[in-house]
């Protein structure tokens, strides 16, 4: 009997194991595609039906990495995103425990929630006449402030609730043997919530990193972002995909790594707000 | 904390407070090109009269029906698929998330490459079991067609890991009723399982209904809103009339609607956890 029951059990096992690899390999072929052709020829490019197995290249990445102006852009990607993380940390932090102290913090977290689901694009009509008054559009200083309006909500949303863990006596016995309040904050506070911290981080970063609506609209020649400039490949004679596919393959890979290496904090922060 | 406020209330509240203003007008971004002038109401009065607004709406509302449809679906049954504590499940979970943490310009080039008649991958494998080749972003069905294809490809990673982080939190306890009283896995499923996750399942459909509203990128990259505007969602459409066309108090008229709409959605957002949390 257990023996027929056993048997039965591996079986789905076994279909299991095959309808996830087979639902994964589905999933991730874009993926592979995309990175595969960044290696290719133009002729391997077009060619019907396509190529499976040839040569690597790197031409591709040469043409986008030496001759062009890309890796300018990448820089402008990295600055941008660097500093809007930044940003968002160091402002969010201190709201986030002011608001988990105070006693009408549940009402302001609505408040800042609101915000940060507002669609960028709604933002950016109304911002953008503005800041073309201050002459803040094409800055570096105009991405981090934008990316403000959906990384400080969330870096606060977060590091609330992190903070939220930490029971008030251990402060107030702190407070009580002479510490001052920022003593507190960076004291005892900091090195509990550093897992939220990294979360914070790792969005932000990325958001900005992926960012297209905004630096679109808000950068100019100079501050172009990478994601930006990918988006023009598409309109000259013809497209070069080998070079649009060196140019994203490159795009991908912080999202990539942040993916692998710091899963579990991807994890927390894509659920969060979803499941308590 | 006051800093925060300040820098929040800077790019968020009063650029809102600016832009209901604007709504009121016609604007143009340029001012020797189009005069501006306080119109109130009628703007709002003319868009709600202008078939392009309805629409808007019907293209974003079929996008996010048929999106959902899809991502929920799969999601679920990915969820379900994956939900076993096992080491190269793990694994096997987090690779499945490289979708929706790449950038959607990326995903919107890499989609048109392989949607490309000539020489996408799509037809090329439709081609081996005699189907022709389809071109996919040429034509209005077949383009919101494919971009709802990308938005499920992107997001039912992310879909699937809240449903799956939701049927990890469920009370064991109805489950082993159900399988004491003889339920088969089926009925357990529809029966317990599902309606346990009737919050989760509402919480996934408000964020991805929000996200439609930002699902420029992708459009921008794949169909600039064609053929026509075919593939117009509403959110696209503001970046249109503001960018385009330079009719700034348009597109904040419709700003303004979507903001309202946005609100609607987080209340019911905040009372579906708040009803969670005392269950």
């Amino acid at each position: 009997m257990s023996l027929t029951k056993h048997g039965h059990d591996k079986v789905w096992q076994i279909i299991r194991a095959v309808v996830i690899i087979a639902s994964l390999v589905l999933f991730l072929f874009p993926i592979y595609w995309m990175l595969v052709t960044a290696f290719k020829t133009r002729a391997q490019i077009f060619a019907l039906p396509p190529t499976w197995i040839f040569m690597p290249t790197f031409a591709n990445f040469k043409q986008v990495f030496l001759n062009s102006l890309f890796p300018r852009y990448a820089l402008n990607t990295l600055i941008a995103a660097s500093l809007s993380t930044v940003l968002a940390l160091s402002l969010g932090l201190p709201a986030a425990y002011a608001l988990s102290r105070s006693k009408r913090g549940d009402k302001l977290l609505l408040g800042v929630l609101v915000v940060r689901m507002i669609p960028s694009v709604a933002l950016s009509v109304p911002l953008f006449m503005i800041f073309s008054r201050l002459r803040l559009v094409g800055t570096y200083a105009a991405l981090p402030l934008l990316y403000l309006s959906f990384s400080l909500p969330f870096v606060i949303w977060i590091m609330k609730a992190f903070i939220e863990e930490i029971p008030p006596e251990i402060e107030e016995s702190a407070l009580l043997d002479g510490c001052s309040r920022v003593n507190v904050l960076f004291k005892i506070v900091l090195p509990v919530i550093i897992p939220g911290l990294i979360v914070s981080a790792i969005f932000c970063f990325i958001w900005a990193w992926n960012d297209f609506i905004l630096a679109l609209i808000f950068t100019r020649a100079q501050t172009k972002t990478a994601v930006v400039d990918l988006s023009t490949y598409l309109t000259d004679q013809g497209i070069w995909w080998g070079q649009v596919s060196a140019a994203a393959a490159f795009i991908m890979l912080p999202p990539i790594i942040a993916t692998l290496f710091f899963r579990r904090y991807l994890v927390r922060g894509l659920t969060f707000g979803a499941v308590k | 904390m006051l800093p925060a406020l300040a820098a929040l209330s800077g790019i968020a509240l009063y650029p809102l407070l600016y832009m209901l203003v604007v709504s009121f007008h016609t604007w143009g971004l340029v001012p020797g090109l189009m005069p501006r002038r306080f119109v109130g109401g009628s703007q709002y009065l003319w868009l709600v009269k202008s078939p392009d607004f309805w629409h808007w709406l019907r293209i974003t509302f079929i996008f996010l029906g048929g999106a959902l449809l899809f991502e929920l679906s799969i999601g679920l049954g990915l969820a379900l698929l994956l939900s076993p504590e096992k080491r190269w499940i793990e694994t096997a979970r987090i690779l499945f998330l490289l979708p929706t943490t790449t950038a959607p310009v990326v995903i919107g080039l890499m989609w048109s490459y392989m949607l490309n008649r000539d020489m996408g991958i799509v037809n090329y494998f439709l081609g081996l079991i005699n189907i022709a080749p389809v071109s996919w972003l040429s034509h209005p069905s077949t383009a919101l067609l494919s971009v709802i294809l990308v938005d499920v490809w992107q997001w039912t990673p992310f879909v699937m890991l809240i449903l799956l982080a939701g049927l990890k939190s469920q009370p064991i306890e109805p489950l082993e009723a159900a399988i004491v009283d003889g339920a088969t896995k089926w009925q357990t499923l529809k029966y317990v399982t599902l309606p346990l996750l009737m919050p989760i399942i509402s919480v996934v459909i408000i964020f991805r209904a929000l996200d439609t509203f930002k699902t420029i990128g992708l459009v921008y990259v794949m169909t600039g809103g064609g053929p026509g505007d075919a593939t117009t969602i509403y959110g696209f459409a503001i970046y249109k009339k503001a960018f385009e066309n330079m009719t700034m108090g348009v597109a904040s008229a419709l700003s303004v609607i979507m903001i309202l709409i946005v609100i609607g959605l987080v209340f019911i957002y905040s009372k579906t956890l708040q009803r969670r949390t005392r269950a």
